[in-house]
């Protein structure tokens, strides 16, 4: 019903908009293009649990351990001497406020460990539910002071946990243990732990810490790393989703905006093609404070071809002021969205093979590179392409050729103009 | 400043003549047996091979100015700059070190990096922090950019400039103030040095004293090693990377001197090559003369030279009958992740080719390689042997795949000496080198003076 509603609204929106020779940009519902479509906004309590299979490892680098995840979950800035407010500080709490432009973060619910437990060989659910018991039993962690409505389960709402193991479980990392049946009773405190759950090795990076983290926010969320282990990574660096693991294990980048988008943590300038705009773009490491409008990435859709496939297109640029860190150049990224009838990504057969001559399906959500529209490269437009086209999933022209201006890659803002075919000589691609 | 090294080989020589035969050999002996015997390098007098000819130990004040034209950069975007810049060269508080080596990382400071290359010898003090200060910089020169600050400084910024004038002579010099100018609006070059050296000098407006210390200006969201790179300049450092514009590249990924022309923010770094080391005194090297086979050990980069005195030494092969003005510097190169060698492009044995010219400083030659338009154009005499071939200029360490390395001159004669490189890892902090004598062996006569040793041991 929802859906059906959000659809009459959205046609009804179009139609005005074209009709009218009023800016093509539109206001958004919520639903629309998938935006709030899993709202995560205020904070949550984030407990962190750290397991053992026992080993001989040394309690002095236990000890150093133990120091960086209280830094790296919480922030040095949670104990004294504070960190000065300007300084950038590697955190997952300070990484998740800054992503979400200030609309979301962790709070401490508290660090237990390192405690022992037998999880060598044991899958993602198994190691949760010794874990959560270790927690409760050896670390003497109170669940019941998170049961917030005192119904006798903690939902993912009330806590949040991330389990730190010095084994690796296979499969999914991450486990909602909401289901039915599906809970783990806490021993000796009348509670079960019916939230969500991820599971990290001991040695991985900040980025795969946080995205098993949004995982717990977003069970919708697609991982966006294609096939790394079929010679097809795509996107990297581009999106938290398609961090993993790498040499430096402080590599940190910013979510793509179709995800931003999903938890309500911006909203999208949308625009109906057809009409030449020019706009600025922010850094994505710059606070929405200073300039909410270039903060937000704009989208491009077709009114007559619908809602459910569109452009979404960011500035990016490396800055080590902020999270985005992981850039390999500075422009503006294109994001090629397709959705299903639930505003969800697609399967999509990859319009190029693999190295082994394979073609392998993809999330309908990828960056289009340049200078080629390459799906999943990882350069960004820059004035040196040149006026560029936008081409939709079927390999068809929109008509749409975007142009950067020219910049620097330190420059905090770009501008970007695009305009209909019949406005512009054809571009590249 | 560079002055002529005062040549010890040279002197004997002049020397010579007034010594009889049999004393000059009565004192070679002696050099030699005792060098034999403590198996210790011997110490090097300064200007040797140029060591310590531009020597730079202690601490010297380091004021940043950072000067911008006015744009549209919101005031929380320069905050965060400005304590990025704050923190990049002058270092922050934080755990980072105590957390495991798997998870950490460098925390790269321009401080730390000239401390840490140094072996402690030498590091920049605070002198202060300015900016961002105003000035029309948009199309300046880098020279014109450097006066705006120091102007943009002394009003805006307040500073006393006399109070850096220790010797109260009414100029600063180099020893008693360096100036680190950051501005967006620098040239093509992404940064330059020494504006104010050989009369070059600059009143400070409304100040009785004038500027003539070291200054390095560079690019707002410049690379961390290019900050570095010019301020070495300022300590006497030359470039490495070949001719400026000649899309020739020399020693690329080798030396803090050679191009650090990366990205916005870039924390990609690498160590000073051997001779820039020695050059400045922050390194004494181990001399090998040739004539007699030998082995040594090299430690890695990043190891500290706390810790390994004796093998974070390079070794310095030079022929006793050329002089000193053409030599080999042997050192150990290795990416560590955790040291500020981590960006170095090969893991292995890197071997420096220097000459000098008859000033003492190093010679201007033509290369052996052509540039991309085919030309063969002036590189200055400093540069790598790269693997397999012995390439001028190209950045392949040696390792023990490569057997027996041949050491050649400038002028390419064979000098008859073999290097082999022990198997290694790249995870390796130490590797072994042995080389051979001549073949054949030529004569050589030691004369008293003369700072031969062989068969070095670490």
């Amino acid at each position: 019903m929802r859906r059906c509603l959000t659809q009459i609204a959205f046609v009804v929106v179009a139609a005005l908009t074209l009709l009218a020779t009023a800016p093509s940009l539109i206001a958004l519902e919520r639903g629309m293009f998938g935006w709030r479509g899993a709202e995560v906004v205020g904070s949550r309590p984030l407990l962190v649990i750290w397991v053992r299979q026992p080993d001989d490892e040394s309690s002095s680098e236990l000890s150093k351990y133990k120091q960086y995840y209280q830094d790296v979950v919480f922030g040095q800035s949670a104990g004294p001497p504070s960190v000065p407010r300007n300084r950038f500080e590697l955190s997952v709490v300070g990484y998740y406020r800054e992503v979400s432009g200030g609309k979301f973060t962790w709070t401490r619910a508290g660090l237990v460990g390192p405690l022992i437990a037998q999880i060598k060989g044991k899958q993602v659910g198994e190691v949760a539910s010794l874990a959560l018991q270790a927690a409760a039993q050896e670390g003497g962690f109170d669940f019941r002071a998170f049961d917030a409505n005192r119904d006798g389960r903690i939902e993912p709402e009330e806590l949040a946990v991330l389990v730190i193991a010095n084994t690796q479980p296979n499969g999914r990392h991450w486990d909602d243990l909401s289901g039915v049946d599906h809970n783990v009773a806490i021993p000796g405190q009348s509670v079960a732990f019916a939230g969500r759950l991820a599971v990290v090795g001991e040695n991985d990076g900040f980025a795969t810490i946080n995205r098993e983290l949004f995982h717990l926010l977003a069970p919708e969320a697609v991982n966006l790393d294609g096939w790394p282990q079929k010679c097809f990574a795509l996107n990297g660096g581009r999106s938290l989703m398609a961090a993993i693991n790498t040499a430096n294990p402080g590599l940190t980048m910013h979510l793509d905006p179709w995800h931003k988008m999903l938890v309500g943590w911006i909203e999208p300038r949308v625009f109906v093609i057809g009409k030449p705009e020019t706009k600025k773009l922010a850094a994505q490491h710059v606070s929405p404070l200073s300039d909410s409008e270039s903060k937000r990435p704009i989208l491009l859709f077709d009114a007559l071809k619908g809602p459910s496939e569109f452009f979404l297109i960011e500035y990016r640029t490396p800055s080590a002021l902020g999270f985005d860190q992981a850039q390999v150049n500075s422009g503006l990224v294109v994001w090629q969205v397709e959705l299903n009838g639930s505003n969800r990504p697609i399967n999509v057969p990859a319009d190029r093979k693999n190295c082994k001559g394979e073609t392998l399906s993809v999330p309908s959500l990828f960056v289009r590179s340049a200078p080629n529209w390459q799906l999943g490269g990882n350069v960004a437009y820059w004035a040196g392409d040149g006026p560029f086209s936008l081409r939709w999933m079927d390999g068809k022209d929109t008509g749409v050729r975007v142009t950067v201006e020219r910049h620097d890659a330190v420059d905090w803002r770009i501008a970007v103009t695009w305009t209909s075919v019949s406005a512009a000589p054809a571009g590249q691609n | 400043m560079t002055r002529q090294a005062p040549w010890p080989l040279a002197k004997c020589r002049i020397c010579a003549p007034r010594c009889s035969l049999g004393l000059c050999v009565g004192l070679a002996v002696v050099f030699i047996a005792n060098a034999l015997s403590t198996s210790r390098a011997w110490a090097l007098e300064r200007g040797d091979f140029g060591w310590r000819i531009k020597e730079s130990v202690g601490t010297r004040p380091l004021l940043v100015i950072w000067i911008r034209e006015p744009d549209d950069t919101p005031t929380t975007e320069l905050d965060r700059r400005k304590q990025h810049y704050e923190d990049l060269v002058f270092g922050r508080p934080g755990h980072a070190k105590s957390y495991p080596d798997l998870l950490r990382q460098l925390e790269l400071s321009v401080v730390d990096y000239f401390r840490d290359a140094s072996g402690g010898k030498f590091t920049w003090t605070r002198a202060g922090f300015l900016g961002p200060l105003s000035a029309a910089v948009k199309g300046k020169s880098d020279s014109d950019i450097a006066r705006l600050a120091l102007t943009a400084a002394a009003s805006q910024g307040h500073v006393n400039f006399r109070k850096f004038d220790a010797n109260r002579d009414g100029k600063i010099t180099s020893n008693e103030l360096t100036v680190l100018v950051i501005s967006k609006n620098v040239g093509n070059a992404g940064g330059s040095a020494n504006h104010f050296g050989g009369g070059g000098s600059f009143k400070i407006p409304g100040q009785d004293v004038t500027f003539a210390g070291g200054d390095a200006v560079a690019r707002e969201g410049g690379a961390f090693a290019g900050f570095n790179h010019e301020l070495f300049h300022t300590l006497g450092g030359i470039d490495l990377y070949g001719p400026w514009h000649g899309c020739l590249s020399f020693n690329e990924g080798l030396s803090l001197m050679t191009s650090t022309n990366f990205g916005p923010d870039d924390e990609r770094i690498l160590e000073l090559d051997a001779w820039h080391k020695m050059l400045v005194g922050w390194i004494e090297p181990r001399l090998v003369a040739i004539g007699r086979p030998g082995q040594a050990q090299l430690a890695a980069q990043h190891l500290p030279l706390s810790a390994e005195p004796e093998r974070k030494r390079p070794l310095l092969v030079y022929d006793e009958r050329k002089g000193k003005s053409e030599f080999f510097l042997l050192e150990y190169r290795t990416p560590f992740r955790l040291g500020y060698d981590k960006n170095v492009v090969t893991s292995g044995l890197v071997i420096w080719h220097v000459a000098y010219s008859a000033n003492g400083q190093p010679a201007k030659l033509t290369s052996e390689r052509q540039n991309c338009k085919g030309a063969f154009v002036p590189v200055a005499s400093v540069f790598v042997r790269g693997a397999p071939e012995w390439q001028q200029g190209i950045s392949k360490a040696w390792t023990s795949v490569h057997g027996e390395i041949a050491l050649r001159w400038m002028n390419r004669q064979d000098s008859g000496v073999r290097v082999k490189v022990a198997p290694h890892k790249p995870t390796d902090p130490i590797i072994a080198v042995s080389w051979s004598a001549p073949v054949p062996v030529a004569p050589s006569i030691s004369k008293p003076g003369q700072r031969a040793q062989t068969g070095v041991t670490p």
